[in-house]
Formats: structure tokens, sequence, C-alpha cells
């Protein structure tokens, strides 16, 4: 800051002198440049006097001369013109030049003066211009132009003098500025150009820095770079290892982890940077078999103090246990390097120099960032496997739950065919029950009968008659009953008839809707109406319809149940229309739907209609509400060639 | 029983199974009886109410007007007309709603039809003739002996109730299965009948209790001790219910 000021100061001061020099030059140049300028004027005049002098002389001569009396008085008025100037001119001279002493001197000097010289040969011309005789004075030019000579001479003569001097007095203030310049040459800019160096030595000294720390932060970010990109902590571990070694220029870089039974043990990983892996096989076999307790060995110390730790020199260590187990160790210095979460050691890292290093604490501040980063991606790690932990354990509660659900599918499924077969059994108990009594009172009948005597024949054949027809009865009865005995979603596509699938389906409800007060009929538009599909499955859906008609009229005052067949060629359609006043708006789309009922709790499942459905999808057909009827109406149409392409479409489909 | 005497009873059949009831008819028409049939419980009441009836066998399932529904009806009318009812084993009508609601006898189909034979000739029978045979097979398969000391007719009221043709018994210790014979001998059943005693035939059990009934067993008179019989007729034949053997006390 002084040399600075003290530079300053110098600076100023030799700019001051340099400007007063320059000065001075300066005023001598002016000084002679107003010489110069009034000397010209002299001579100028002088010579301006000198040709109108001659001019006049000559006019004068032409004037003798002239006879044509015209041209003779033109040249007088030019003559006495000439006079007049030169006297103007002369006059003018003398009186302006009042304050400049080198020419009033000149003029003025002498005895008889230039002055008296002039105005003597102006008078004596203007004479001898109005007079054509006399003596032409020609002596008295010959005496002014010798004066006019002698005044520029003397002034010339006088000039050089003074000149002289100015030129001196230039000299020296040039000798003198260049003194200044060297002078200031030693005092500022010497100095200057030092501060300069050193200012430049501080720069390049701080880049030196900048560009340290920029490896620094490099290397650090790349480290982040790693603990935030990479998968697991192992591969963090393995591309850290290398990075700081490389780094570092250290050869062997090695992890222990924290056991997680014990935390006050470390294990050995295989997790490694070796720059030449054959030069240190030996001591990698031992450390992968040495494990540490706390405060022994490289690891144990960083794991007991949960600082890094340095070795300068292994082989002269007292507490570094592998140097004892291996002969070829090859590494020197050893540092350890804590990885820290929540203050607790989770992993030591160590790193081997093949050279003797002194303790580098940069180095180890360094990697002291890299501790409590990796720390944080053990943490990520620890937490992302608790998160995959517990997404397990919810796909697994999911998956169980899921199954559960399809167990309580497949029951309420089965319970839903159960229980129409449950609503459906008491009513079939009574239907073979009723002919069994007949089968039983008419064979017990027919035993008394056959020891009457005489034996009544004809009564005994009416009697096996009936007894055969009634088990004809029976048996159709259980044929009807097979659509519920089992799954039949798998069954074989078989052609079929309409009419018998009616009265398969009949011979289950009949009795009961009979004993309710309600009508079953059917029509039909012709009796041999044949089509393919699983007989089982399509009684399960008519019996379901039927059902419900059933159980939605058995309030009504009015009660039937009326099943129309028809044959529309490709297709073959069933209606079933009850006396009830159809299915309000509301629920139509909602009835299809699976678990959807307007059953009271217990009564239904709500998944007949669904089923139904399906069963009529897997044969190509459709279930579906009438939409014009006035009574509740529902159609089921069925192809009547479909073919499954997959047996087992409508299993997945419920699924 | 003869011929002719039977013959001058007339027995009404109802079931809508044409088969079951033409040889119900045909047997009873063989044995000499007046026999009227019904397709249904409709048809049946019309029967009843403009014939002479004295029994009726009626299935309960049926189109227009079932069993049950007729069984009441034959009940408002006429409380003493023996009928036995057909069920098919499934929950249609329960073993003690039937014998409460006043049906003699109730048949499973299918059923024997030499029993329904039998059923049908004991319920045309009158308390003294019925009453007065000892079941001749075998021994009873359990004795039941109430002493009703207390002459409180509150807990009489719980214990024992008697109707036309049976009693409910309240019963703690193990039942015995419908269709076992009982002896009984009951002290003080009612006030006015000190000795109830004799065998009967379980007709149904109620192992749980309900908030409404208690635990115990239905059965039916089969033989009345001589003892106390006529004391037991006269009472009987006072009774004014519906019920033959009743739900409850």
């Amino acid at each position: 800051m002084t040399l600075k000021r003290n530079l300053t100061l110098r600076y100023l001061s030799v700019l001051i002198l340099l400007a007063i020099l320059l000065a001075i030059g300066a005023s001598t140049f002016t000084v002679y440049f107003q010489d110069m300028k009034s000397d010209g004027r002299l001579i100028n005049v002088s010579g301006r006097q000198r040709m109108l002098s001659q001019k006049i002389v000559r006019l004068n001569f032409e004037k003798m001369i002239e006879k044509n009396s015209f041209k003779y008085k033109e040249n007088k008025r030019q003559l006495i013109e000439a006079i007049d100037l030169m006297e103007k001119s002369h006059q003018t001279l003398i009186r302006e030049g009042e304050d400049n002493s080198i020419y009033k001197n000149i003029y003025f000097e002498g005895n008889p003066s230039l002055d008296q010289r002039v105005t003597e040969f102006i008078s004596a011309f203007r004479s001898f211009a109005y007079e054509r005789q006399g003596v032409f004075p020609s002596e008295k030019i010959e005496i002014l132009l010798k004066e006019l000579d002698r005044a520029v001479a003397v002034f010339e003569s006088e000039n050089k003098k003074h000149g002289k001097s100015l030129v001196a007095i230039q000299a020296v203030s040039f000798i003198l500025a260049l003194l200044v310049l060297s002078f200031s040459g030693y005092f500022v800019f010497r100095p200057m150009t030092f501060e300069v160096v050193e200012k430049t030595e501080r720069l390049s000294m701080a880049n030196y820095f900048l560009l340290k720390e920029r490896d620094h932060s490099k290397f650090l970010s790349e480290i982040s770079a790693i603990a935030n990109n990479a998968r697991t902590f192992n591969s963090v571990l393995n591309q850290v290892l290398e990075k700081i070694c490389k780094h570092a220029k250290w050869s062997v870089g090695h992890a222990y982890i924290t056991d997680t039974a014990d935390p006050n043990n470390l294990v050995p990983t295989k997790i490694w940077y070796v720059d030449h892996p054959s030069r240190f096989a030996q001591f990698q076999e031992t450390t992968e078999k040495t494990t540490f307790k706390k405060g022994i060995g490289l690891p144990g110390r960083v794991l007991e103090s949960s600082t890094a730790a340095w070795i300068d020199d292994v082989a002269k260590d007292s507490n570094f246990p592998r140097n004892k187990l291996t002969t070829h160790i090859n590494v020197h210095s050893a540092f350890g390097l804590p990885i820290l979460v929540q203050g607790q050691v989770v992993a030591v890292l160590e790193f081997f120099s093949e050279k003797v290093i002194v303790r580098n604490d940069q180095l180890l501040s360094t990697v002291a960032h890299i501790s409590h980063q990796l720390g944080q991606v053990f943490e990520r790690e620890k937490s992302k496997t608790e998160i995959k932990k517990l997404n397990q354990a919810l796909e697994n509660q999911i998956e169980e739950r899921t199954r559960v659900i399809i167990e309580q599918q497949a029951k309420i499924q089965a319970s839903s065919k159960m229980s129409a077969l449950g609503e459906m059994a008491s009513g079939i108990a009574h239907e073979i029950n009723t002919p069994l009594a007949s089968i039983a009172v008419l064979s017990s009948q027919f035993q008394e009968l056959i020891d009457d005597d005489p034996i009544d024949k004809i009564l005994l054949k009416s009697h096996a008659n009936q007894i055969e027809l009634t088990m004809a009865r029976i048996g159709k009865i259980i044929k009807g009953l097979r659509s519920f005995s089992r799954d039949a979603s798998a069954d074989p596509f078989v052609l079929m008839n309409a009419k018998e699938l009616i009265d398969d389906v009949f011979s289950l409800c009949k009795e009961r809707y009979s004993a309710s007060g309600v009508v079953l009929s059917v029509s039909m538009s012709s009796l041999n109406v044949t089509f393919f599909g699983r007989p089982a499955e399509l009684a399960q859906v008519l019996v379901n319809l039927l059902n419900n008609s059933f159980e939605a009229i058995s309030s009504l005052d009015e009660k039937w149940i009326k099943v129309d067949v028809a044959d529309l060629g490709q297709v073959v359609e069933f209606r079933i229309t009850d006396s009830g006043n159809g299915i309000p708006i509301s629920i139509q789309e909602k009835m299809f739907q699976p678990f959807f009922t307007t059953k009271e709790i217990g009564k239904g499942t709500g998944i007949g209609l669904s089923i139904s459905r399906n069963i009529l999808k897997a044969h190509g057909g459709e279930l579906s509400l009438s939409p014009s009827e006035k009574n509740t109406q529902f159609i089921l149409r069925i192809l009547k060639n479909y073919q499954p392409a997959n047996n087992n479409e409508r299993n997945e489909e419920v699924a | 029983m003869n011929k002719n005497e039977s013959k001058k009873k007339s027995i009404l059949i109802v079931d809508d199974d044409d088969t079951l009831r033409n040889a119900i008819v045909f047997d009873f028409k063989r044995r000499g009886y007046k026999v009227h049939a019904a397709k249904d419980g409709h048809e049946a009441f019309e029967i009843v109410k403009s014939e002479v009836i004295d029994a009726v066998i009626t299935d309960i399932r049926m189109p227009r007007k079932s069993g049950v529904e007729l069984l009441d009806s034959i009940k408002e009318v006429n409380l003493r007309m023996p009928v036995v009812v057909f069920v098919t084993g499934f929950a249609d009508l329960t073993l003690e709603d039937a014998y409460d609601k006043g049906a003699c006898a109730v048949m499973s189909k299918p059923f024997e039809r030499k029993e329904l034979i039998k059923c049908i000739e004991r319920s045309l029978l009158c308390y003294s003739q019925k009453l007065a045979q000892p079941l001749e097979e075998t021994p009873t398969q359990l004795k039941i002996e109430l002493k009703i000391q207390n002459h409180d007719t509150t807990i009489k009221a719980k214990l024992i109730g008697i109707a036309q043709g049976g009693m409910f018994l309240s019963f703690d210790e193990t039942l015995p299965r419908v269709g076992h014979s009982v002896s009984f001998r009951v002290e003080h059943a009612t006030d006015s009948l000190t000795l109830l005693q004799g065998i009967g035939i379980v007709r149904w059990i109620r192992a749980e209790a309900s908030n409404e009934f208690p635990r115990g067993l239905g059965i039916e008179f089969i033989f009345l001790d001589e003892s106390c019989r006529n004391k037991v007729i006269e009472f009987l034949e006072g009774l004014q219910v519906k019920a033959f053997i009743p739900k409850a006390a």
C-alpha cells in the first residue's frame, strides 16, 4: 500500500517535472516563432520596397522615353501610383511595427537612416515623375538598394545570434527531460515492475490453488455421482475404492464391513481395488481371512475412533497384525476411513501404498467428506431394502387376499349353485318322494292283490304299469338334477333338443311352482328345435331365470311364468316371461354385475345373472332383458352351431 | 274292525299326484270306507264343508291351497277331525308344528302303506278303545317319572302340556329318539289330574331350548294305565284345543 502510494507520488512528480520541461521547451519555440514572424515581415517589406523602388525606376525610364502623350500620361499615373504605394507601405511598416524593436532599430539606426533613405527616394522620384526634365536620380536608387540589402543583412545576423541561444535552451531542457525520465525509470518504473512481478507470482499461485481446488471438487463430485447413481452399496464401495486410489495414486483399496451380529467386529469383504493384482495376491488372501475386533489393526483402530487413521509404514507399526500373517505384504503406507451412519461405523475403507508416505492431512480431510456421503448411501440402501421388504410383504398380502377372494368367489359360486339346489331340493325331494310313495303303495297293494282269489290280472297289470310309469318319472327328475350335480363348464358341446331341455328344467321346478300356485307353461314354435350346447349349463341358466321369476312373483295375485321357444334360423331363442311388472331401469344395468342382488341379506348371492350371462356368452349367445315387454321378460339367444374355441373359456371369464 | 263298521266312516284323500291319490283311494275303498278324493286343498275344503268326513289324508305341497292351509281350515270348523299329513322330509312343516296344528299323524313320503291304513284306523277310534291296549311288542325304551310335588301352577305350566292326543314334557336328561316308546308317570300333571301314567311314542324332540320353548319332547299317548285312564280320558275329552300334541306347556 505504502509502496503503491510512493510509486504514485513518484510517478506524479515525474509527470510534473516533464510538464515543466515541456513548458520551457515550448516557450522557447514560441519566442522563436514570434521572431520568425516579425523578421519575415521585415524581409517582406524590404523586398517589396526594393521591388517597388525598381518598378518606380523602370516606370521613370519608360516615361522618359515615351513620345506618345497618351501613353506617357498612363506611365506617369502608374509611376505616381507605385510611388504612393511604396510610401504607404513604408509608413505602415514604421507605424505598425512600433513594438518591434528589431526592425525599428534597423530602419532608424545610422545616419542617414534607412527611413531617411526611403523618404529621400520617394521624394526624389515623385518630383521626377511630375517633371519631364531634370536629371534622373539614378544614384538614389543605388543607395536605397544598398541600404535595403544592408538592413536585411543586419537583421539576419541579429537573428542568427538570437536563434542560437534558443537552441541552447532547448538542448538543455531536452537533456533535463532525459535525465528526469531515466531517474523516473529507476524510482518509478523499476519498483512498479517489481510489484507487477510480485503480483504475477501471487496470481499464478492462486491459479495453482484454484486448479487444485477444482481437482478436489471434481473428485468429490465424482464420488457424489458414484454415490448417487450406484445401484447397491457394494458397487458404490467398488467404485469409490478405485476413485480414491486413482486420485491419491495409491495401489490398494479394500472395504471391511461391520458384522451385523456384532457391531464390535469387522469382517472383510471381497470388494477391492488393486492396481497390480499379482503383486498383492498374498496380502489380499490374508486380508479376506482376517476379521478385526475394535482397536485391532488399521480397521479396528478406525472402528474404535470413528475417524480416519494413518500409518506411515505398516512394516514398522506394532498394531498391524496382517504384517505378521504374510511374508510378501508389499505395502507400506496405509490409511483407513470410516463410513458412518448416524455416528456408527458401518464399514471401514482401507488404502495401501507401496511407498512410504508421511501423513497427508489434506488427503485425509478430502476423503473424510466421502465417509459421510457413503454413509448416506448405506442408509439409503438400507431403507431401500426395507421398502423392498415392505413391498414384498404387501405383495404377499395382496396375493394372499386375492387368493382368498378367488377362493371366496369360488365358494360363493358353488354356494349359489348349492342355494339354487337347496331352493329346489325340497321341491325335488317331494317330486321324487311322491312317486316313490306311489311305487311303495302300488307294490304293497300288488303283493296283497296277488293273494286274492281269483287274481284280477287286469288290476295287477295296471298296478305294474303304473309302477313302471312312476319309476320313469323319477328317472326323468334325476336326469334333470344332473345340471346341479357338478361343474358343467368343461362339458363337451352336444346336439341338444329345446323340448328336452325345457322338460328337464320343468321337472325340477314344476312341482314347487304349482305348490305355490305359479302356473308354468311353455309354447314352442316347433317341437324339434336342435342346437349345440352344454345341456347342464343351459339347464342351470333356465332354472336360475325361472327361480328368479318365481321369487319375484310369488307374492303377486297373478302368478304365471311362460317360456316361449322360437327357431330363428341360425339362432334359437328362449323368452322367459313372468307376471311381474318388469325391472326398474335403475337396476337393469347393474343386475348383470356379479354380486348385485335385490334380495335380502342371506337370500341371494347376486351372481346368478352374471353367471348365466357368461354361460350364454360361452354358447355364442346373449342374455338380455326385453325392453319392450310389459311384463318381465328375459331373452336368451343361442347360436345353434356355435363351437367354443376353448372349452375353458367361461372359467377364465368367471375367474 | 270289520268292513261293516268301517263303511260308516268316510275318508277324504287329498293329493295333487294322481297316481298316489288313486292308489290310496283304491286301498281305502277296498277296505270298505267311503272315500272322497281331491286334487288340492281348496277342492278338499269344499268337500269337508259339504260332506260328512271322518278323517282326512292330505299332502302338504299342493297348488292353490296347501295341506297346511287345509289343516288350519279344517281345525277351524272341526277341532276333533283327525287329519294325517304327508311331509317329504324337508322343512315344509316341522313335526312339532304339524302336531301343534292338530295333525294326528305325520307321514313322511315315501311312507308304508300299511302304517297309513293302521294310522287311519286308529285315529278313527274313540279314546277308550284307542288307549286301552298296551304295546304288545317291545318293552318301552325310556321310563319317565315326573313328580310334581309343588302345587305351584306357574312351575307346572312350564313342565307339561297336554293336548288331544299327547303331551309335551320339559326334559333335561338325554332325549330319546323320535319313534321310541316311553313309559311315563306324572304326578299332579294338572290340578285335576293327580296321576298320568301310561305308554307313549316320541313324536318329536326339541334338543335345544329356544327363547320361546324349553327343551323337551312330544309324546303321543298310546296306552293309559287303567288306574288313571278314565280320568285322563275325561280330561282329554274336555279339552278345547286344536293341537294333537302341544309345542309347549
